[in-house]
């Protein structure tokens, strides 16, 4: 079928991947024509020709209808590609709705310490995002407030994103080391005055 | 015309009637071959009619060699569906038995007319028409070395295109640079 996930994926979060995108957004997304004209026989890497075309982010809109972006999103969690694609969609400049992608699906599929590693280098990304709002009108979103909501948020664009491990049991364990703000530098030259 | 026949004892070819080449030959091997495909199919019928008799389900058996053929991965459609061909266009409809006249979505692969575009759509995406044109109904995994190859080449190509979008609109910008004030004229004029 072409809504089934494939059959060597391994089980995220103890389900099926699919299952991260709640079970009536899922069959929204199912049901829309985007989904049955433009996501049909996707691989990860022509997922990225549909991600490009992207104008905007967000979950759901106007009469609860899915975004193409959510769309894409199940897409991925259907393929399940391996990490490194992922991490290179996220690695990439050129795109940044491509980028926007890879991150929501790492933030639901990651673990939390991939998150930290992946995401907080994102948080200097200032570049402007076009966020369909459910009212169906568009808004700007910057890239490093999109991923300050997947880091804080429980909620972002209609879909439950699963626990995140607080950063500093990540630092107790030695997982991660302590976050460098690029503000750093500014914060220490006014401390003395 | 037994009599004509019986006159010409010699037969319609002359003295050559002997000669083998008139005859049909047979493949012997392939009818052979045939004969014990009958044969194996008979035997199992009636070993799956026995069975059924004493309620039992058939053997299962090897898939035939039609099913088995190797099928492709499934492929992403590079153009888009033309779902509004007929679009604003009327049309005479007659009770007819040929599918491809009557209204709606004809299918070329499956013989078949669906109703409207969402079904059209679930046709086309379904495992009956994909089996038609040999997919299956698995998709590629796509390797890294992919991806990163396409991220390049889609590079390259956005590069290339702002070089060809820039290079002739400073070309035109330095030939019509005495026309310009002429132009901004114009412009107040209007």
């Amino acid at each position: 079928m072409a809504n089934r996930t494939v059959s060597d994926a391994i089980a995220v979060h103890g389900t099926n991947p699919q299952y991260l995108i709640e079970k009536i957004i899922r069959t929204r997304i199912y049901e829309s024509l985007y989904w049955k004209e433009s996501c049909f026989g996707l691989t990860a890497e022509t997922v990225i020709d549909r991600a490009i075309e992207l104008t905007s982010i967000g979950g759901q809109y106007g009469n609860q209808r899915p975004t193409e972006f959510l769309a894409l999103v199940l897409k991925l969690l259907q393929l399940q590609p391996a990490k490194e694609i992922i991490i290179e969609f996220i690695r990439q400049e050129d795109y940044k709705y491509l980028r926007a992608l890879g991150v929501f699906y790492l933030r639901l599929a990651g673990t939390s310490l991939e998150i930290y590693q992946y995401l907080e280098p994102l948080l200097n990304d200032y570049r402007k995002m076009r966020q369909r709002l459910p009212s169906g009108d568009f808004d700007i979103i910057c890239m490093d407030e999109f991923i300050d909501n997947l880091l804080r948020e429980e909620r972002v664009f209609d879909t439950i994103l699963p626990r995140l491990a607080k950063r500093h049991v990540l630092e107790e364990n030695d997982e991660l080391p302590p976050r460098i703000s690029a503000l750093e530098d500014d914060l220490e030259d006014d401390l003395p005055e | 015309m037994s009599s004509a026949r019986s006159s010409r004892t010699s037969g319609v070819y002359g003295a050559s009637t002997s000669a083998p080449q008139f005859r049909r030959t047979w493949d012997r091997d392939e009818y052979a071959a045939k004969a014990r495909e009958r044969a194996r199919r008979e035997a199992q019928a009636e070993s799956d009619e026995e069975r059924k008799r004493k309620g039992l389900k058939p053997k299962p058996r090897a898939p035939s060699p039609d099913s088995a053929q190797p099928k492709e991965f499934l492929r992403a459609r590079s153009e888009k569906v033309v779902l509004d061909a007929n679009l604003n266009r009327t049309q005479v409809v007659q009770s007819t038995s040929i599918t491809s006249k009557q209204p709606g979505y004809y299918c070329q692969v499956c013989d078949c007319v669906v109703k409207d575009s969402v079904n059209y759509l679930d046709h086309i995406n379904g495992k009956k028409h994909q089996r038609a044109l040999g997919m299956s109904m698995k998709v590629e995994r796509s390797t890294i070395d992919q991806v990163r190859s396409k991220l390049a080449s889609l590079k390259a190509k956005k590069e290339q295109a702002s070089e060809t979008y820039v290079s002739p609109d400073l070309a035109t910008v330095k030939n019509n640079q005495d026309m310009l004030p002429k132009n901004g004229q114009s412009d107040t004029q209007m």
